[in-house]
């Protein structure tokens, strides 16, 4: 207890800088312990962390001539006075007056998962140390540590890994979309600590791209992330309305990261194959979305001008995997669907000609359904030179 | 090899294609009009004879109708119509109640009448491949009588089933013709991008290849590093047989493996499965990139064995009678993986350097997934074991092994009920999960160990109401090490969404609601630190909580939204202190006739730190604009964002304004190039806040040529 409370004392003194009036100046040397500023920061468990920290040197030059160089060879992880990893980078800046100055060297570190499981494993504190030394006297001075602390949990919110892909198709790093295309992105964040996630997607279309690459914001983002974990965040939809190169950056302001991560995408001419590129969108009237279809059910949909024949589809229903669900539920992410589904396989349709908009499911296809399960149903129409020129949304139903 | 129509056997036979002669008969659920309406078009369209009663009545009991050979000949072309011989004796009651159905598709109401020919011509081509034909006559006693099932072959050509190919390519050549502040870019840039994709199809036998790409004559603003390079790409060798299955990937893709030790793993590399075709068994091989690639260089993405995973895949439908209720998945990896971290942007250092980091691991998991009770019951249960050596052999740090398992279940409490004539369904879960505190895999990076997770779960959904919640209860250190404190964590989340949408018989809303939509969402997270090592440094709780209401609605030409966000952090201990933020969001879309379309959008948050006193305000204002001044030929784009921040972030107000004039004078077709002239360009100006004065302005105008080539096979 003695020794904590006159280390806690030696500390105070230090801080203040009271070591500098009081220790005798040796010409062209560091005087004095450097200080680290901040002299703690938290780490999390089980993924690499990043800290910053401005060291804070005083130097008094020789009579003569400037001290020079003023310098750290490297900085070291420290457990129980075992060296777990170094950091081999050098700290410098000149001196070039004859007077005492206090230089700062600020510095980000990137403390690699090895040393903070070596760390975690046992129970004495872990810390960050350098020593610094100048040209003039080579005798290095040992700077006060940086406590490390590692959490769990708890503590400041880190960012370890962030990963930029298209929601569709899923994973894609790079895509090459049709003009009107709904496209997002999805920034998948794996973090320690909790607090809250300050962001921006922005985005800079073909209007700058082709010069000078101008990000505007799409969105602002704020999310309250806690206890170290992973969480999604996406994208409002992107622009597509602009042929050319796009380029998407999810920008991080708090906590702060190293660079922020991008993904480039393509807007192309529309054109799939058998598909108008003025397709026109047709609401589908009846059923209602999530309505029964039952025996005899009619079905109704807005016209298409031209249309020479329509087709309604019956694809099945697909259900998300309920942990995936499960996952996307945690910090907050708005759930678009709690019972969110997918078209799958067509199972059953009909063709009816141009002028109908509105018909009874015809016994050949409402028997191919099983009842008390859930189909997406979807209309296409044809012009007369074999394109489609309007489909609906897919929409789903359940067959009763 | 058959390529003409034929039954199932594929026999080739005379000119005609005589019919199954099997008559089914199936139980007709209702007798509904729909079958009638259309039966009543092929009635019209087929000329009806008057035979005397004792012939009608033999011609309604036993007649054949027979389908025509193809026009193209040796098989059917995509585009070929269908004919079918009809007798014509057949009296008007018959035809009225026939039906003919390709594909499961009823397509009656297409057919024309040909002579005796009841002839179908479709809207779209037929796909190359197997189809099946059958006509249908409804009996007055409400059965259904198979009158006739034919199965045909359709082909691209006479060498290969199926050969499609496409492309979507364009190529932009830039001049800046005035600009500002650019800081050295070209004056001219020449810019590429596209995909490609080609389907091959013969027999039981597929294959397909399909890339993007992307060229830009600054290196900067490319994929990788090169002016032109591949981005991503995926080649397929099939095999669909009738009692086989096999599929072997080069290139970007997911085995669709699920568990703790591979999981949304999406890279490229080689994988080759073979099943049956049943789905009893399905076992796949895999050797994969650790890294997402893209590029041309490691082209197959398994060239380097430190970044490389291995292994295999099975899942297993072992028991016949419960095909489509139960499932046995397993999957065993190992590999390697180099992570770099950059560490070149501190502002006092003589030398930039990475740290690199090397792991290894290996691993298995097992699961088993299944439904019970008419699916009402979902119990998955999941066991897995790791190795994994984060700094890899000779590091400092052992290998070390862990394991990890969950629990689930999850109960339909109410399936499909009606309530109000609309479906109620109720969901209701529990899923326990162990995961080791030194569990890992190179094959699921964003797994987070170290955590014992029980959850419950609850969703509702009835017409467009639904709701889900969710309580959880969670702690780490679970190898208890000693540096390292536990924490417990409880966390709740409930989430509801309604939307207003009156049916065609319903009364409709009031105008001025539009069809309205509504969300809100409320969580919390509750930390505490209930173990501390000596003299722990880091203590840690807080309880953070956030909720959301939004509402939205939509009306013939516009609609909008707007929702609100506020979220606090109340940090007991440690931390980064406690945080107060609103977030708003306000944003709109309106139609203009046919051809013009705005996008107006605000979003304004605020941000206070209670500990540092600090406040930030952000505001983003913006808007879309789009007109098609001459349809297909004159269009322009225009867009504008004003964001500004201050507080803690002090960063510069700025203006961006963006747009594009389009002049289309080659309208691009399949097969046929479009070209283009646009005007663009970019004016950036930022202003300086009270504290930072620079200024910063960018403006740039290009006159680009716009080649686009849309083509396929």
């Amino acid at each position: 207890m003695t020794v904590t409370l006159r280390t806690l004392v030696l500390l105070i003194a230090l801080a203040t800088g009271a070591s500098w009036l009081t220790a005798p100046a040796v010409q062209g040397a560091v005087q004095g312990q450097p200080i680290p500023s901040p002299n703690r920061a938290a780490l999390s468990f089980n993924q690499p962390g990043s800290f910053t920290v401005a060291w804070r040197v005083q130097n008094v030059p020789s009579t003569a001539t400037p001290s020079g160089e003023v310098f750290s060879p490297q900085g070291r992880f420290v457990q129980g006075g075992i060296v777990l990893g170094t950091v081999n980078r050098r700290l410098s800046q000149n001196a070039t007056t004859l007077s005492p100055a206090t230089f700062t060297f600020p510095e980000t570190v990137t403390v690699p998962r090895s040393v903070i499981i070596q760390a975690a494993k046992s129970n004495a504190p872990l810390t960050y140390e350098r020593s610094f030394a100048t040209a003039d006297n080579l005798q290095l001075v040992t700077a006060l540590p940086v406590s490390l602390a590692i959490t769990g949990g708890g503590g400041e919110l880190l960012l370890s890994r962030i990963e930029l892909t298209f929601e569709a198709p899923p994973d894609a790093r790079f895509a090459s979309v049709e003009q009107g295309a709904r496209l997002r992105a999805v920034a998948r964040i794996r973090f320690g600590g909790s607090g809250l996630l300050q962001a921006r997607w922005v985005v800079a279309d073909p209007t700058s791209t082709t010069g000078r690459a101008v990000f505007r914001t799409l969105q602002i983002v704020r999310r309250n992330v806690a206890a170290a974990g992973e969480v999604e965040i996406y994208s409002p939809p992107l622009p597509t309305r602009l042929q050319g190169l796009h380029e998407l950056r999810f920008e991080v302001d708090d906590p702060a990261i190293d660079s922020p991560p991008r993904l480039l995408y393509q807007v192309q001419l529309r054109q799939e194959p058998g598909i108008s590129p003025e397709v026109a969108t047709i609401s589908l009237l009846s059923p209602r979305p999530r309505g029964l279809l039952g025996d005899g059910a009619r079905i109704s949909w807005s016209a298409v001008p031209g249309a020479v024949a329509y087709k309604v589809v019956f694809r099945e229903s697909l259900a998300d995997d309920i942990a995936d669900l499960e996952a996307r539920a945690r910090y907050g992410e708005l759930a678009e669907d709690p019972g969110e589904t997918r078209p799958g396989e067509t199972v059953a349709g009909f063709y009816l000609p141009g002028d109908t908009t509105e018909t009874d499911v015809p016994g050949t296809s409402i028997t191919r359904l099983a009842r008390d399960r859930r189909y997406y149903v979807q209309v296409l129409g044809w012009g007369p030179d074999g394109l489609v020129i309007g489909r609906s949304e897919p929409q789903e139903i359940l067959r009763r | 090899m058959a390529r003409r129509a034929n039954s199932k056997t594929g026999n080739r036979e005379a000119e005609t294609l005589r019919p199954r002669r099997k008559t089914r008969r199936y139980a007709r659920q209702r007798r509904g009009g729909a079958a009638i309406l259309l039966a009543t078009g092929l009635a019209l369209a087929l000329p009806a004879g008057a035979p005397a009663q004792d012939q009608a009545q033999d011609q309604t009991q036993d007649w054949q109708p027979v389908l025509q050979p193809s026009q193209s000949g040796d098989y059917w072309a995509p585009n070929d119509p269908i004919a079918i011989f009809i007798p014509p004796e057949l009296p008007i009651e018959v035809l009225q109640n026939l039906a003919l159905e390709l594909d499961n598709f009823d397509v009656t109401s297409l057919i024309q009448r040909e002579g005796d020919f009841a002839l179908l011509r479709l809207p779209e081509p037929l796909a190359p491949g197997e189809h099946r034909l059958r006509l249908v006559e409804y009996g007055q006693d409400g059965s259904i009588t198979e009158r006739g099932f034919w199965t045909f072959e359709v082909r691209k050509n006479a060498a290969f089933q199926n050969v499609e190919a496409s492309a979507n390519v364009a190529f932009d050549s830039t001049r800046i013709l005035t600009g500002d502040n650019l800081q050295g870019a070209d004056d001219n840039i020449f810019q590429s991008g596209g995909e490609g994709r080609i389907v091959v199809q013969e027999g039981n036998w597929s294959a397909s290849t399909q890339a993007n790409y992307l060229y830009d004559s600054r290196d900067e603003q490319s994929l990788t590093g090169r002016e032109a390079d591949l981005g991503e790409y995926l080649t397929t060798l099939s095999f669909q047989g009738d009692d086989l299955s096999s599929n072997a990937r080069l290139g970007h893709h997911d085995i669709g493996a699920s568990d703790f030790i591979m999981s949304d793993f999406y890279r490229r590399g080689l994988s080759l499965d073979i099943g049956s075709a049943d789905s009893a068994v399905q076992v796949t091989g895999f050797a994969l990139s650790s890294q997402a690639l893209l590029g041309i260089e490691r082209i197959s993405g398994i060239e380097d064995p430190d970044d490389r995973v291995q292994g295999a895949h099975v899942r297993l439908r072992p028991i016949d009678s419960l095909r489509d209720n139960l499932e046995l998945t397993g999957t065993y990896y190992l590999g390697e993986k180099t992570d770099t971290f950059d560490n070149d942007f501190d502002i006092a250092f003589d030398d930039a350097f990475d740290i690199e980091e090397r792991s290894d691991g290996s691993g298995f998991a097992v699961a088993a997934d299944s439904l019970w009770f008419g699916e009402r019951l979902r119990l998955r249960g999941e066991f897995s074991r790791s190795r994994f050596d984060l700094d890899g052999a000779g590091g400092a740090v052992d290998p070390e092994t862990d394991e990890a398992y969950s629990a689930l279940a999850n109960y339909a409490i109410l399936q499909n009920e009606l309530v109000d004539e609309l479906p109620l369904n109720w969901n209701l879960g529990i899923q326990h999960e162990r995961l080791g505190t030194f569990f890992g895999s190179i094959a699921n990076p964003f797994l987070i160990g170290d955590r014992i997770t029980t959850t419950l779960f609850s969703d509702v959904t009835w017409d467009t109401f639904a709701f889900q919640a969710q309580a959880g209860h969670q702690t780490n250190n679970v190898n208890s090490l000693d540096g390292l404190p536990r924490d417990r964590t409880l966390n709740l989340f409930l989430n509801g969404s309604y939307a207003i949408f009156p049916g065609p018989e319903e009364e409709p809303l009031p105008e001025w609601l539009g069809l309205p939509s509504l969300g809100l969402s409320f969580s919390i997270v509750d930390i505490d630190q209930t173990d501390r090592p000596d003299d722990f440094i880091g203590e840690a709780e807080s309880q953070t909580i956030s909720s959301t209401a939004s509402f939205s609605t939509s009306y013939d030409t516009w609609s909008w939204y707007l929702s609100e966000t506020v979220s606090s952090v109340n940090d007991t201990v440690g931390g980064d202190g406690d945080t107060l933020g609103f977030l708003t969001s306000l944003g709109s879309q309106f139609l203009v006739g046919n051809r013009v379309s705005l996008a107006p959008y605000t979003q304004w948050s605020l941000d206070e730190s209670q500990n540092l006193n600090d406040t930030v305000h952000t505001w983003l204002v913006g808007f879309g604009a789009g007109a098609e001044i001459l349809p297909s030929v004159l269009s322009t784009n225009l867009n504008y964002s004003y964001s500004h921040a201050r507080g803690a972030q002090n960063t510069l107000d700025t203006h961006i304004f963006g747009g594009e004039l389009l002049w289309t004078f080659l309208q691009a077709e399949q097969n046929r190039p479009g070209m283009a002239f646009a005007l663009s360009g970019t004016i950036q100006e930022s202003h300086g806040s009270a504290i930072l004065s620079t200024q910063d302005r960018v403006y740039q105008v290009f006159l680009s040529l716009k080649t686009t080539l849309p083509a396929s096979y």
